[in-house]
């Protein structure tokens, strides 16, 4: 399980947080790191669609021992299929938001907060699911 | 605040709540040991999986 973690975060999390942590970087370069830039930049969500098509497919790796009817597995797939969708369209939002060029009040920073939930959330099942995958393969 | 915000709100607390409860299910199966007949099943696996590569391995080298 340890092997799976360690890969986990150094290959899987370090490379879904680099586009994010690389415009945090330039906005903090550009001495432009306020609310509102953040809001403007949509890494946050690739940093949630990769997580779970990661975990996803890592589910898929083991599914020829699991039952034809697992409740756990059942859910854990579907909640990681609807986060990544539901990312997705958050993200088309955002960009209709960005095509339209009448940005509401309060739009983006909504987006941002709804953004970050998400994240948060999927991170939480995508380290749960390489736990009880770890737990299955033991350390081999 | 419009439709839309709403729209976008409400499904990403629809999908977090959905979210919670398969990580309860994680948590669930994950504390009461409830993954150790997969796991016999992948080690039954993986022992066949050996065995079939020994056998190829000496019909190659032989």
């Amino acid at each position: 399980m340890t092997k799976r973690l360690i890969r986990w975060m150094t290959y899987n999390l370090m490379f879904a947080l680099l586009p994010l942590a690389a415009s945090l970087f330039l906005h903090k370069l550009a001495n432009k790191l306020t609310l509102e830039a953040m809001a403007n930049s949509p890494e946050i969500l690739f940093f949630s669609i990769m997580v779970s098509a990661i975990s996803l497919g890592d589910i898929s790796e083991i599914n020829f021992i699991i039952k034809k009817w697992d409740i756990t597995f059942g859910v854990l797939k579907s909640a990681l299929l609807l986060g990544a969708v539901w990312s997705a369209i958050l993200y088309g939002s955002f960009l209709y938001d960005s095509i339209i060029g009448q940005s509401l009040s309060n739009f983006r920073i909504q987006l941002l907060n709804v953004s970050m939930l998400l994240a948060v959330i999927l991170f939480i099942l995508s380290t749960i699911v390489q736990v009880l995958i770890g737990k299955i393969e033991g350390d081999k | 605040m419009n439709y839309f915000s709403l729209f976008l709100i409400w499904g990403t607390l629809g999908v977090t709540l959905y979210s919670v409860i398969a990580i309860s299910l994680a948590v669930y199966k994950i504390s009461k040991s409830r993954y150790k007949i997969y796991q016999e099943k992948y080690d039954q696996f993986m022992i066949q999986k050996h065995r079939v590569e020994e056998k190829l391995n000496q019909r190659s080298s032989s």
